[in-house]
């Protein structure tokens, strides 16, 4: 400390002091935090503004619409059937989800109670699966899911999506257990509970929160999902809204105004998810950055 | 086997109770195994078997129309040999330490301001806009400000920037060599930024109250404080949230992949389009799942530190 004050005596005290006032008054506040959430809005609106045109309309440089119609998304979701995007989308992302969750959870509460042989070893190694980079699997994928016959199916994405996922939420869930007393289990015990019956009656329940928080998180992570969707699905029959936004990139052109119609229907869900379930999102993304 | 002691409490009387507490039993005999055993069938069977699949494919020779053969580490001698990989090397350094230096720093200057809000309604609303940038899909996000960074007067920052008479004619953003990586790289960062800010934003809440007020009443500076007491605590949240984004900003696929697929020419060319382009365009199946084992690889190092703090904590 007293190294650090010499360093600084050449500028006063007050002066120092006044300085980091304006700092961290409230408008110097505000304003960082308006720049970063103009970053989020404007990008948003301009694609939304976008898709209120048509492919041709686009050409026009006014930065309103002239005459703003919805016929953008009638041609997408319903003439070129991207609704069927959409619809894969859900199926997916709910699929994976409710996987995710059956396994997860007791391999979270296993993990979180018990000791048992090689459960350290175990442990690391579901760390490992979840930081392992997914891109070096995309080629064994491919092969494989094109010798099962799952190439261009909904089986194959949900697959991928369950090994992308799965690792990272038995982390999360064991987190959530870590943090909910053993001795509830234990006098459950006491009274007469089998082990089952106090992870099913007294722990579960208590955990609900944190299952909630993984069920969601789990559902945005598959809606977003990029690169497993690419590889394995080529046709609209089997591809997520996530990837088939990807479809209006042409190798001359881009058919701007359908693609942000696209794109606005494939963000509309994530936006949503984050309006309602913020808290959730939130613990659930400390609970998976941060040791218990 | 003799009668279990557990069949008089209950005294089954019909077959089906029988059952149900010989399934019971059984759970219970071995309910770590019941609780994490499919778990971990799962991960053993779509984890570690492509994982093993590739490294073994990283050993033979697989292009079309060439017969399959066991050829050692030529793969990865020949990967070495190529000056591509190294330029590709360097791109990926680039992009994912800028991403990451964009992000935390960033995410630490929002964390800042919003806890300098003390209204907590005010605070969740600016938290949850910035979270749309973390929540929308990736190739969304990227087409989005591909969009925007159109390179003729299409493009909203040409559009603006030519009303404004900064520039006389449009700038293609994206085809242009120097221009392209700076932009995929502050777009990663964009997206990656509110992860940073949540979790910081978590370990500023958890510093005690109590030290500020002591190093206000010590007439501490705002900057002062921050040095003793906010950063200290803070670091360990720093030190997690950069291993995680730069690991992730590595590997990245679909930002650069939307963007630019890896272009103008290879200039924005990573690992992950690298990867993609052998295998899934060339089909060189064994040259790609070498280049992947080089990317596993140092994730791993990396890894290794992440998991070792993890334990530490679970430990400690």
């Amino acid at each position: 400390m007293s190294l650090e004050e010499e360093g600084n005596n050449r500028i006063s005290y007050e002066t120092r002091q006044r300085f980091w006032g304006v700092v961290e008054s409230p408008h110097v506040v505000h304003l960082v935090l308006a720049i970063a959430v103009l970053t989020v809005v404007v990008p948003l609106f301009w694609e939304l503004l976008t898709s209120l045109r048509t492919n041709d309309a686009v050409y026009n440089l006014g930065y309103l619409p002239q005459d703003p119609t919805l016929s953008t998304y009638y041609e997408v979701l319903i003439e070129q059937n991207y609704w069927k995007a959409v619809f894969n989308s859900l199926v997916i992302s709910t699929s994976t989800t409710i996987a995710v969750l059956v396994l997860a959870t007791p391999a979270g509460y296993a993990f979180s109670r018990f000791r048992f042989r090689g459960d350290n070893a175990l442990f690391i190694g579901v760390l490992f699966s979840r930081l392992f980079p997914p891109i070096g699997l995309i080629v064994p994928y491919y092969q494989i899911m094109s010798w099962a016959g799952l190439l261009n199916s909904l089986p194959g994405i949900i697959i991928a999506q369950i090994y992308l996922w799965l690792p990272l939420m038995i982390y999360i869930l064991r987190n959530f257990f870590m943090s909910i007393p053993s001795d509830l289990d234990e006098s459950a015990r006491v009274d007469g509970c089998t082990r089952f019956q106090a992870f099913r009656k007294i722990a579960l329940p208590l955990a609900g929160p944190g299952v909630a928080a993984c069920g969601i998180l789990t559902f945005l992570y598959s809606w977003r999902e990029f690169l497993f969707s690419l590889i394995v699905t080529s046709d609209l029959q089997s591809m997520p809204i996530s990837v088939a936004v990807y479809r209006f990139v042409g190798d001359v052109s881009v058919q701007w105004a359908s693609l942000a119609a696209a794109c606005i229907v494939a963000v509309l869900p994530t936006i949503l998810v984050v309006l309602f379930f913020q808290q959730y999102i939130v613990s659930g993304l400390t609970a998976g950055a941060l040791k218990e | 086997m003799s009668v279990e002691p557990e069949a008089q409490f209950t005294e089954p009387n019909t077959s089906v109770q029988r059952a149900y507490s010989r399934i019971s039993q059984f759970v219970n005999d071995h309910i770590v195994l019941m609780l994490l055993g499919p778990a971990l069938v799962v991960i053993a069977a779509i984890f570690v078997y492509p994982v093993v699949y590739l490294f073994r494919q990283s050993l033979y020779l697989t292009f079309p129309g060439v017969p399959v053969r066991f050829i050692g580490l030529e793969n990865y001698a020949e990967m070495l040999e190529t000056s591509a990989f190294w330029r590709y090397f360097r791109h990926t350094l680039v992009y994912s330490f800028g991403s990451l230096v964009l992000s935390v720093g960033s995410g630490l200057a929002v964390a800042l301001a919003l806890n300098h809000i003390t209204r907590q309604r005010i605070q969740n609303a600016y938290s949850t806009v910035l979270m749309f940038a973390w929540a929308m899909p990736l190739a969304v996000v990227a087409l989005i400000w591909r969009w925007i960074f159109t390179g003729t007067e299409l493009g909203l920052i040409n559009r603006i920037l030519l009303d404004l008479g900064v520039i006389d004619q449009a700038v293609a953003w994206l085809a242009s060599p120097n221009l392209a990586m700076l932009i995929v790289t502050v777009t990663d960062g964009w997206a990656r930024m509110p992860f940073a800010m949540i979790v910081l934003l978590a370990g500023l809440q958890s510093i005690p109250q109590h030290m500020y007020d002591a190093a206000k009443v010590d007439g501490a500076t705002s900057f002062q404080t921050f040095r003793a007491i906010t950063l200290p605590f803070l670091r360990p949240y720093l030190a997690i949230v950069a291993l995680i984004n730069w690991m992730f900003a590595f590997r990245a696929f679909a930002v650069i992949f939307t963007m630019t697929s890896g272009g103008p020419g290879t200039r924005t060319t990573v690992f992950s389009i690298y990867i993609y382009r052998l295998g899934m365009i060339n089909f060189n199946f064994g040259l790609a799942s070498a280049v992947a084992v080089f990317i596993i690889l140092i994730t791993l190092a990396v890894a290794v530190f992440y998991v070792h703090r993890i334990l530490g904590g679970v430990q400690g």
